[in-house]
């Protein structure tokens, strides 16, 4: 280990040190300020440490770790997703539960655990990685303890992402199995042997459940309901595009899209993802699980740029997820911050008129709704766009249809709660009086708002970042 | 003499005579209590009650065998094995003297500790399948305790073998041919010991069979044979913990003037005396003392002395 | 060779030894079964409710507590054994490594998972603390 590795890692160190660092604090004093602070000042120098280190890559670190620039961008996307997070969750858990300090601990660690997902040369790192999420996100879910919808979402969660892990365990061992090593590469994985077709089957339910994509995505409406708004927001963000990021690497390393079947199956899966996520979500009233659904979705969508060529299809995977991001966590951050402290506010009824009684909220929502959507002028029709253009390239003629479709399909939810957002204030009180916004809270959302926007308008400068990040050859 | 003739021959000694002592210890210790206490003890059956062990042995070898009707049958016929088979097993490594071991595993201290905590099944099973509040108050207590424990016996040793530089039982002895480790060690040998009586569930330790209150803890529901097992594989455990204090901390075999073997048998028999006093003098705690004596005491002070060690021992390096 | 053989051979015959006292007994034992045998012993009052009662969350964290350390010792024993071969970094990796664990087990004692009758934690209400002493 090499000073030059310990730079590559610092991230990781950081984000690591955070949680220690938050532990001490809440070990001396239980203040939910001091944590908080902690928390963001420490994913905020990880960020920084990223911008840093832009020399030392690419890196091998000890076979199971690799910091190059494809894994740096996914790095900051994450690291800056669970800052937001952390910002949004101050206000959400000022309200509620007597405890929050262990909060700061617990969400910096699933922050490391996603980074080691993205960073990982080897499927044991990945492995550990996904433990170290699952685990921390356990606790999170359940961190309110007060309805039983927070118990059940996170045991549903539990046995279902220990189900799902041990495919993956299971999947990782069969590869092993199959040629003697667990390192990603290179290529040239022997999937005539029915051994290793196991192996990738099995490793493809474990992060199939992870990202929720059709046949595994049962969990995703109970567990978005069931958790805090924040760490729904977290789970449908950070958590999937880790292991997004994770899967992009490994078809390419491995180079299986080589192999039909397996274009067939993704293919399959991505269709199925966008068609089932978005009809289901047509049905909803409980804005919690419309995003849950919308998000199995969007998901499916992803799904182009990874059968896409990789010329097109790793740049606008990583605009998509970026978009998809900013669009996820500030809705989800506008559901937390109209919640009430018994209740999150998942109700249509909720969101009734709240254009009139809260504008900012009301205006953040539909920045969010609209970019969701993929309509103009907001990030997420910039991503939508090169998602487009990838399948185009790629002549993806049918997940493209699905894809058409899907949005078609996609604009009548989105439009009913934004509907209901400008409908008139119903003559009785409000059915929700929620508490007003502390700052930090606000400042997260603007910040979401303003980057939405100004990416939708303005997209050069991530397209050059992008271009120069999550392009690079490994 | 052949590959299986020898060893054959070493595991019947060992066998034996690591039977015949637990036999044995039931009547010294009933004695020793007299003597300490102030009270006779057992001394009718044969010279001095000598055949005390003989006679109980003989009865309880023709009681009825009872299996409670509730009970989960073979669970519970399987739990007091358990233990026994385990305990007898550790010894399997213990060198009585100059390579006398049945095998001399280079991971012969790793052996002994997954036996030992191998016991804990045992008592978890048997209090389980008895279907017995009494048994299920007393196996969870015992379990909790024995895992507990289990942590501190473990880190005790590691100063042991950090000094030795191995796990192989021989070679910890053979390091302390200059200064036995008592002197060192003598912090692990504070909590190793201590971790070691929890460890037997015995005196003060016993809260798992606390008969003022559990009746008789995780083996209320058991008689006759199987209750033996329990009994003796608890002064099998006794025999255990000292010869592995004799082994780790006091120099093993080695000795001025006599015989190797009887070094052993003299100081294996001196600290199986002491934990008889032990139980002749002390209380028994609180569950929540219990605990806080293990978990706010002797695991820093495990912590602190393998920190310690290895300061000393790099320092000797340089 | 010998080794394994020899504890091959001391398995075989503890196991024997546990099978044979356990079974030759058969046919020198009485079996009377009888009614009041058969119940549940709890000091000769009427029994109440399942033998296998719902026992006290309690018993979980000191589980919890006992892998969290023993995992920790199964990382030292082979940090002990390699510990001559490169004693500083060795001694430094300890150094960080108990200090690490150091913090979690603060955090522990601070909020009183190390105690058996929990006080408040952190002087704020917690419902575990309000159960009585003994398991119920």
């Amino acid at each position: 280990m090499t000073a030059l590795d310990l730079q590559a890692l610092l991230p990781l160190v950081l984000t690591t040190a955070t949680a220690i660092a938050v532990m001490i604090a809440v070990t001396i004093t239980r203040r939910h300020g001091l944590a908080a602070w902690l928390c963001a000042a420490g994913l905020a120098a990880a960020i920084a440490s990223i911008a840093s280190a832009r020399e030392c890559a690419p890196r091998h670190i000890s076979d199971l770790l690799v910091i190059d620039s494809f894994a740096r961008f996914y790095s900051g996307l994450i690291l800056a997703g669970s800052l937001v997070v952390a910002v949004l969750s101050y206000g959400y858990l000022k309200l509620r539960t007597d405890r929050h300090e262990e909060y700061y601990i617990l969400l910096p660690l699933a922050a490391v655990g996603s980074l080691v997902i993205v960073c990982s040369a080897n499927l044991l790192a990945f492995l550990l990685g996904l433990e170290l999420l699952s685990i921390c996100l356990f606790a999170l879910i359940a961190y309110r303890r007060t309805g039983r919808g927070d118990l059940e979402a996170a045991v549903k969660y539990l046995i279902l992402a220990g189900a799902s892990s041990a495919f993956a365990v299971f999947g990782a061992a069969l590869i092993y199995a199959d040629r003697g090593s667990l390192a990603f590469g290179p290529p040239g994985l022997a999937l005539s042997s029915p051994v290793a077709l196991a192996g990738i089957a099995a490793l493809l339910v474990g992060v199939g459940f992870k990202l929720a994509l059709v046949p595994f995505h049962f969990w995703t409406p109970d567990v978005y309901q069931g958790a805090p708004a924040p760490i729904a927001g977290f789970i449908a963000t950070v958590s999937k595009g880790a292991v997004f990021a994770l899967a992009l690497r490994y078809l390419s390393t491995e180079n299986l899209l080589a192999d039909g079947r397996i274009i067939w199956l993704l293919t399959a899966i991505a269709a199925a993802s966008m068609l089932a996520g978005n009809l289901l979500a047509l049905r909803q009233d409980n804005v919690k699980r419309m995003l849950a659904y919308s998000s199995i979705a969007h998901v499916g969508y992803l799904l182009i740029a990874l059968l896409a060529s990789a010329s097109l299809g790793r740049p606008a995977a990583a605009i998509y997820l970026t978009a998809y991001f900013l669009a996820s966590l500030g809705a989800f951050g506008v559901v937390g911050a109209l919640s009430q402290p018994t209740r999150d506010a998942d109700a249509l009824a909720d969101y009734r008129g709240l254009a009139w009684r809260r504008p900012f909220l009301a205006f953040t929502l539909t920045a969010m709704l609209l970019s969701l959507a993929g309509l103009p002028l907001t990030a997420g029709f910039v991503g939508k766009l090169s998602l487009v253009f990838s399948g185009v390239s790629s002549a993806l003629w049918l997940l493209l249809s699905a894809l058409v479709l899907g949005s078609v399909i996609s604009i009548f939810y989105y439009l009913r709660l934004l509907a209901a957002l400008f409908a008139t204030p119903p003559a009785s009180e409000p059915a929700i009086s929620s508490p007003n916004t502390p700052w930090p809270t606000t400042a997260a959302l603007l910040f979401l708002t303003v980057a939405l926007l100004a990416i939708g308008l303005w997209p050069a400068p991530l397209l050059d970042l992008i271009q120069k990040m999550a392009v690079a050859a490994w | 003499m052949n590959a299986i003739l020898g060893p054959l021959i070493t595991i019947v000694c060992v066998l034996g005579a690591v039977l015949t002592l637990a036999a044995l210890l039931i009547w010294v210790e009933r004695r020793l209590l007299g003597l300490w206490q102030d009270r006779y003890g057992p001394n009718r059956v044969g010279p001095f009650g000598l055949l005390q062990s003989v006679a109980d042995m003989v009865k309880i070898f023709f009681k009825e065998d009872w299996l409670p009707p509730l009970a989960d049958r073979a669970v519970f016929i399987i739990a007091p094995g358990i233990v026994m088979a385990v305990t007898l097993l550790s010894f399997a490594v213990v060198p009585w003297g100059p390579g006398l071991a049945v095998a001399d595993l280079n991971v012969g201290l790793l052996f002994v500790l997954a036996m030992s905590s191998l016991s804990v099944y045992s008592v978890a099973l048997g209090g389980w399948a008895s279907n017995n509040k009494y048994s299920l108050l007393g196996s969870l207590r015992a379990v909790g305790q024995m895992i507990s424990y289990e942590v501190f016996m473990g880190l005790s040793l590691l100063g042991v073998v950090l000094q030795a530089g191995s796990f192989n039982l021989s070679d910890i002895v053979e390091a302390q041919r200059g200064l036995w480790f008592c002197l060192p060690q003598c912090v692990g040998l504070g909590v190793f010991f201590v971790a070691a009586l929890a460890e037997t569930k015995r005196i003060p330790f016993d809260l798992p069979e606390g008969e003022n209150e559990l009746v008789a803890g995780f083996h209320t529901e058991y008689s006759g044979f199987k209750f033996a097992m329990f009994f003796v594989a608890e002064y099998i455990g006794v025999t255990l913990v000292s010869a592995l204090t004799v082994v780790m901390f006091l120099g093993g075999w080695l000795g001025p003037w006599l015989h190797p073997v009887a070094w052993f048998a003299i100081k294996t028999l001196a600290v199986i005396a002491f934990i008889v006093l032990i139980r002749a003098s002390l209380p028994r705690p609180r569950y929540d003392q219990l605990l806080a004596l293990g978990w706010k005491l002797l695991l820093p002070l495990a912590l602190a002395n393998l920190l310690v060690t290895g300061a000393i021992v790099l320092a000797q390096g340089e | 060779m010998t080794d394994v053989l020899g504890i091959v051979m001391f398995v075989v015959g503890g196991v024997l030894f546990v099978l044979v006292s356990l079974t030759v007994g058969r046919l020198f034992r009485p079996r009377r079964p009888g009614q009041l045998k058969g119940e549940i012993y709890e000091c000769g009052e009427p029994t109440v409710g399942k033998g296998q009662v719902q026992f006290d969350l309690r018993f979980y964290v000191v589980a919890m507590l006992f892998v969290i350390f023993d995992v920790e010792i199964a990382l030292l024993y082979p940090w002990a054994q390699v510990f001559r071969q490169f004693p500083k970094a060795a001694f430094w990796d300890l150094a960080f490594f108990v200090g690490l664990l150091l913090v979690g087990y603060a955090f522990a004692w601070r909020y009183g998972y190390l105690d058996w009758t929990r006080p408040r934690a952190g002087g704020q209400a917690d419902d575990d603390a309000q159960t009585p002493e003994q398991e119920r």
